[in-house]
């Protein structure tokens, strides 16, 4: 037992809290016992403890040992020994009594003692929370919120939080089984209240929650009318199909296809169909993601990266398309007077990559040059 | 050799003999007992007999409260508690002047002497 004096009320008053310290320790040792007996048992305990003191002035010693002793010459029987018929239950009451019975010894020091003022003031708290967590449990499961939402549910609730601060206060525990249900359902309330808190404030914000979900799926991909687009095919004034395009963004961020940098190749997916995408070979690595269009390439047996010798530009989803009427002065691929006369959309019958210059149309029509 | 263990058996007839000189609170008991050569006695032991006797309707018991500390439980002894000391007075002639012959290791040799083994 510790004798700390933290108290400057000189000697007498040292001896004194730990005498109460002492006694306290002693009761909480025997308190499976009827508390009358306890109290025939240990009335009148500090007188005798202080003055003990004052003749040996050797510390009291062990609360336990000492408790013992006195239910032993009492012709008590020895607290291990009650009650055998409930063994693992009686297991948890010993482990409590001696928890409590430590912390009681160590009340001498006043950050302890004020902590534990504090926790016990917190009690009634505690009881109205375990009220509302049986609540939760028993009738909320699944479907209602944190609170009721009927009179009835209420009226529940209100039920459930005055028989468990009766509880707390030690009243409406006619039968000792209730005791044992009274732990049972504090130990399961402790267990399920971070679980309860979390749902019940999950539900509490479930609005917000959905404005915060609308911001996080914002496409990370470059999409046109909510679909990914994997490639981009540019065409001139003249309505002819441009190879090596670099595009970028009004705060001039390149105006990237996937990640933009860190893979070497893209796969995407057409109707079932996988198609490797790189990008321009021509671009330095990891910066051609914005040049387009992109180059489809393959792999090789085996291999996990695609083939460099199988790059390739891909067909142009139109071999030609409409020029633009008068821009054909300021057209910087115009090659002769044939081109940018093209009507738009042609199909493509067959696909002349690596074409910069416009295809024979299959629809031939007048030049519009002077 | 150990003589707490000793002790055990007879404390309630020390107790009584203690108590019924004078009424007396828990440690002026152990106090008494002490003075008188039980060094040994153990207060918690003393003050668990003191219960167990009064329980007993051996002794009686009032409080005493005392200046500024806490009240002190004096114990006195009753009609009945007069009686248990005889009985075991006699008791204990009879057990120690036995034992004192066995122990002596020559049974024609008895020196009938009351008090306490050492």
């Amino acid at each position: 037992m510790t004798t700390t004096n933290t108290f400057d009320g000189g000697v007498d008053a040292a001896h004194d809290d730990d005498v109460a310290r002492f006694a306290a320790a002693v009761r909480s040792h025997l308190d499976d016992l009827p508390p009358d007996e306890v109290e025939e048992l240990v009335d009148g305990l500090e007188a005798d403890l202080i003055e003990q003191r004052e003749d040996s002035g050797e510390p009291l010693g062990d609360a336990r040992e000492y408790a013992d002793e006195l239910r032993a010459a009492a012709g008590l029987p020895p607290r291990d020994s009650r009650r055998p018929d409930d063994e693992w239950f009686g297991g948890f009451k010993r482990m409590w009594r001696n928890g409590s019975a430590w912390v009681q010894e160590r009340r001498g020091n006043a950050a302890v003692a004020a902590v534990l003022d504090f926790l016990v003031t917190l009690r009634p708290a505690w009881w109205v929370l375990r009220g509302w967590v049986v609540f939760a449990i028993v009738f909320m499961f699944g479907a209602l919120g944190p609170l009721p939402t009927e009179l009835t549910g209420w009226l529940l609730l209100a039920g459930v939080v005055v028989v468990s601060v009766q509880w707390g206060r030690g009243r409406w525990l006619p039968w000792a089984w209730l005791r044992i249900a009274k732990t049972v359902v504090s130990v399961v309330a402790i267990l399920a209240l971070p679980g309860l808190v979390a749902e019940a404030s999950f539900r509490a914000g479930i609005g917000a929650s959905y404005a915060y979900d609308e911001i996080e799926v914002a496409p990370q991909e470059l999409s046109a009318n909510g679909a990914q687009v994997t490639n981009v095919f540019a065409y001139d004034c003249a309505g002819a199909p441009l190879v090596g395009v670099q595009l970028f963004d009004q705060d001039g961020h390149p105006l990237a296809v996937g990640s933009g940098g860190s893979d070497d190749w893209l796969i995407a997916y057409d109707e079932g169909v996988e198609t490797a995408l790189v990008p321009n070979p021509d671009t330095n690595p990891g910066s051609g993601w914005n040049v387009f269009p992109l180059f489809h390439a393959r792999f090789g047996d085996g291999d996990v990266v695609p083939d460099p010798a199988t790059f390739e530009t891909p067909a142009p989803p139109f071999d030609a398309v409409q020029p633009l009427a008068g821009g054909h002065e300021t057209c910087a691929t115009e090659k002769d007077g044939e081109s940018g006369s093209q009507p738009a959309p042609v199909v493509p019958e067959s696909p002349s990559p690596e074409s910069p210059s416009p295809a024979p149309a299959s629809t031939p029509s007048a030049p519009v040059e002077p | 050799m150990d003589t707490t263990q000793l002790l055990k058996g007879v404390l309630d007839a020390a107790v009584l003999a203690v108590i019924e000189q004078d009424d007396g609170y828990g440690y002026d008991v152990v106090r008494r007992l002490r003075a008188a050569g039980l060094d040994e006695v153990g207060e918690a032991s003393v003050y668990g007999t003191l219960r167990r006797l009064y329980a007993a309707g051996a002794l009686t018991t009032y409080v005493v409260p005392s200046d500024g500390g806490p009240h002190r439980k004096y114990y006195g002894i009753n009609r009945e508690g007069r009686e248990l000391l005889a009985e075991q007075r006699t008791a204990w002639t009879d057990f120690s002047a036995t034992l004192t012959r066995v122990i002596a290791g020559n049974p024609a040799d008895t020196i009938p002497s009351i008090g306490v083994a050492r």
